[in-house]
């Protein structure tokens, strides 16, 4: 716990010093998102998914992308080149923490602003949209949005540990979080995709997430199972991370 | 004495070469012992095992009879580590950077800032608490690194060149602090000054290539030298025989030749009178003859030289 206090503390500094950027972002994305993915999917998009408008369907994956946006941006500056990660890491190896303690609280302490940031923009999106979700809903929203910034944590430190360089980092993360965008039902409805390749990506956790949060948000329906899986797989992504911390970092 | 740190057999590889070699030794508990060796000699190395920040390949370090690796929980919390390099996070300022350690260690924010106050009084930095690192001089930012090491009151300290880049004024304070800490805490304290070796010492070790080349404490490594001289014979022309002549003479010690002149160490000042008998054969320009202090008896061995005669 003593980490985790730490680190937010941390996380509460650098949002206090950047503030005004940092909203500025939340109001930008939102807008810049709506156009280049709402306007032209509508567009391009001849039968729409489950029956409903595309820009209601895409709702709950634009905020996936917000969130993933915000958790990618808040550990990029800390981590995304190896020399300032052990800088970094040289003093806390030497506090009384395990890897572990300070690999959860690397990770949990970023979603709270991402959450906060990804929340006001998902209300200015939503007016942009024309699309009030019901209070229950918003509810069960955030707690979808804060297992998936658990699991882009985990995914973000993975790379941060395993590349050296900040161009390496950059091109790793535009690949796997491009490939998540349109391969977990985010923006790109999966059952348009081969039937291969569905079978394949409705396994992913972040497709499982967006299933539980769509069958929320349009049908009304709590489904343990689509965040009780990925919420098991990113508490399995911490203790990995905190492997590789462990054996890659110090020394 | 009890010992506060002790190391069994601790070895450390780096691709494949060895930096620590099979180190064994205690640290008594309230010393000061000092660690000189030049670049690369293995200090750093040697200061981030023993605060176990980094995993030694061989062996095992021993915090208050606690393994540094195993009990890390504990050992941690009594031990300050102070890197060579300002290591602070450049997002944040001094402050919160000496904040966030001490949240890392569990301490109140409380006794955190009372902590803030009595150091930054202390080590005279209380006016660039609230920059940002990369606004401040190497100087503030070991002077803040200090306070950092310091916050959770350690008992056992491994400080890694704590006053380099430091002004006069400055490392007049740090020494007067590290001595007021002798006897209360256990200081581990690598340096590449020798007049610093000299003023803070309970015990000196001189480590080199990863191993310990000479160890005690002051006195007594000068009582080791004995009668240690460094002599030096300035030829108008020192030709190969003369010079495998005079190597070959008994009393000389690790000779060797500097352009025309002949640099050797002897055990007494009459070893020159040996010399003499056959140097003034030819041209002499200048001869020097000197008393082994700590700084020629720690450059003498970590180049090697006296090994025969030791």
């Amino acid at each position: 716990m003593t980490a985790i206090k730490a680190y937010i503390f941390r996380q509460w500094w650098i949002f206090r010093r950047s503030w005004f950027s940092e909203i500025n972002l939340s109001i930008i994305l939102p807008v810049a998102l709506y156009l280049s993915i709402v306007v032209v999917f509508e567009q391009l998009l001849i039968v729409s998914p489950g029956d409903f408008p595309y820009s209601i369907w895409v709702f709950p994956g634009l905020l996936f992308i917000l969130i993933t946006v915000m958790i990618y941006l808040s550990i990029y500056a800390d981590l995304s080149e190896r020399g300032r990660l052990i800088e970094l890491t040289e003093s806390i190896t030497s506090t009384p923490n395990f890897s572990i303690s300070i690999i959860t609280a690397a990770t949990l302490s970023v979603i709270p602003g991402a959450l906060l940031k990804s929340v006001l923009g998902g209300i200015l999106l939503s007016l942009v949209i024309g699309f009030i979700p019901s209070i229950i809903s918003l509810i069960g929203l955030v707690l979808y949005m804060i297992i998936l910034g658990l699991l882009i944590s985990g995914i973000v430190i993975t790379i941060s540990l395993l590349t050296k360089r900040r161009v390496t980092h950059l091109s790793v993360a535009f690949i796997v979080f491009l490939s998540l965008f349109f391969l977990s039902d985010w923006i790109f409805p999966l059952e348009f995709l081969p039937l291969t390749l569905y079978s394949i990506f409705r396994h992913l956790p972040t497709t499982q997430l967006m299933e539980g949060c769509r069958v929320l948000l349009l049908g009304g329906q709590f489904t343990i199972l689509t965040w009780l899986i990925p919420l098991g797989i990113g508490i399995v992504w911490l203790l990995i991370n905190a492997i590789i911390y462990s054996r890659k970092v110090p020394g | 004495m009890e010992a506060s740190v002790s190391l069994k057999k601790v070895g450390k590889l780096a691709e494949g070469q060895s930096i620590l070699a099979g180190l064994s030794f205690g640290i008594e508990r309230g010393s000061v012992m000092v660690l000189v060796g030049p670049n690369d000699s293995g200090k750093s190395t040697l200061l981030k095992v023993l605060a176990g920040v980094t995993k030694p390949e061989f062996g095992k370090v021993f915090i208050n009879g606690m393994d540094n690796q195993l009990r890390r929980n504990e050992t941690g919390r009594v031990v300050g580590y102070m890197p060579q390099s300002p290591n602070f996070d450049f997002l944040l300022s001094i402050r919160e950077n000496i904040i966030f350690h001490g949240l890392l260690y569990g301490l109140s924010t409380s006794f955190i800032h009372s902590q803030i106050q009595k150091l930054s009084n202390l080590f005279q930095i209380r006016d660039i608490l609230d920059s940002h690192p990369a606004n401040l001089s190497r100087g503030y930012l070991k002077l803040a690194m200090l306070v950092k090491t310091f916050i959770h009151d350690p008992e056992i300290l491994f400080l890694d060149e704590p006053t380099g880049s430091l002004d006069l004024h400055s490392r007049y304070i740090v020494w007067d602090y590290l001595q007021q800490l002798k006897g209360e805490k256990t200081v581990v304290y690598a340096t590449q000054s020798i007049d610093e070796a000299e003023r803070l010492h309970d015990r000196i070790t001189v480590i080199h290539h990863g191993r310990i080349v000479l160890e005690g404490t002051l006195d007594k490594l000068l009582e080791t030298s004995g009668d240690l001289h460094h002599f030096q014979i300035q030829f108008e022309k020192l030709n190969d025989d003369m010079f495998k002549r005079l190597s070959k003479i008994s009393t000389v010690v690790t000779p060797k030749q500097i352009g025309n002149t002949f640099d050797f160490y002897g055990r007494n000042r009459r070893v020159m009178f040996d010399v003499m008998k056959i140097a003034v054969e030819t041209n002499l320009l200048d001869f020097k003859a000197k008393r082994v202090a700590l700084e020629t008896l720690i450059k003498a061995s970590t180049e090697g030289e006296l090994s025969d005669s030791d």
